[in-house]
């Protein structure tokens, strides 16, 4: 079952002020929830569309993803 | 049969053997999970054994739960917390370890330029980031990546919000990009 996007901000708005960004606009761990697929399908789409215009999150969602792919091949049994 | 059935037949007949069933069907991933914790095999061996106790004791506790796989990750991980909590020699051993893996592995590479072997190398530098994460760390890692759990499943069994295993989560992954760029730059 994925976590649903509404979880993360629920809880978002009650430990982080309702932010689900940085103060400078770039997505935090919206990327790895992304990555790991565990993300709504609005939450999605919304990665999907910041990074196409946003070099910094794109370069981070890959560093990210790369490390996933580093950390599943180390733990395959 | 399911785990229900394997449980209910011990609890309602003293089927020993339904019970040994289900035990066996857990004893491989949580041993996984509890060693790659604690890093510590025969101590893993010890949780295992007081999480299986547990089952032993109060079959009842596991006939209504949703999945007895989290059930029992979420006993065998509290107990390793405690564990640890009480183990400060652990965390000098394992320091003294991953200084001792370290050294060993700049020394194999060194030595070897075959490709299978460089790779085998790289999966255990990862191995080795990874046990170096802090516990809180370790623990999500392994239970996301290792064990397939969704963050709203590691929260249960961990007790933390969702949210903050999101945060977590990203948190470790972020160290390990960091501690791993050299090996991220290979892939790029």
């Amino acid at each position: 079952m994925r976590t649903s996007d509404s979880d993360l901000r629920a809880n978002d708005n009650e430990t982080r002020g309702g932010n689900l960004r940085k103060e400078d606009g770039h997505l935090r761990y919206l990327l790895t929830a992304y990555v790991f697929g565990d993300i709504s399908p609005s939450g999605r789409r919304e990665v999907e569309r910041h990074v196409t215009s946003c070099q910094q999150c794109h370069r981070e969602l890959n560093e990210i993803r790369n490390t996933l792919g580093l950390v599943e091949d180390a733990l395959d049994p | 049969m399911t785990d229900q059935d394997l449980l209910r037949a011990y609890v309602d007949s003293e089927d020993v053997d339904s019970l040994g069933t289900f035990l066996s069907r857990y004893q491989s991933p949580l041993l996984r999970f509890v060693s790659r914790f604690l890093k510590d095999d025969a101590a893993a061996q010890d949780i295992v054994q007081e999480t299986f106790l547990r089952v032993v004791r109060q079959p009842n506790r596991l006939l209504d739960v949703a999945s007895c796989h989290n059930w029992l990750l979420r006993v065998a991980r509290n107990l390793s917390v405690d564990y640890l909590r009480g183990a400060i020699r652990l965390r000098k051993q394992a320091s003294e370890l991953a200084e001792e893996s370290a050294a060993t592995a700049s020394t194999t590479a060194d030595l070897s330029a075959d490709r299978s072997l460089e790779k085998e190398e790289a999966r255990e530098r990862v191995r080795q980031e990874i046990a170096g994460l802090q516990p809180r760390h370790r623990e999500l890692m392994l239970l996301r990546v290792q064990e397939g759990k969704t963050y709203r499943e590691i929260a249960e069994i961990t007790g933390l919000t969702v949210t903050n295993v999101g945060y977590l989560i990203h948190q470790a992954m972020k160290t390990l990009a960091v501690r791993l760029q050299d090996l991220n730059e290979d892939r790029s």
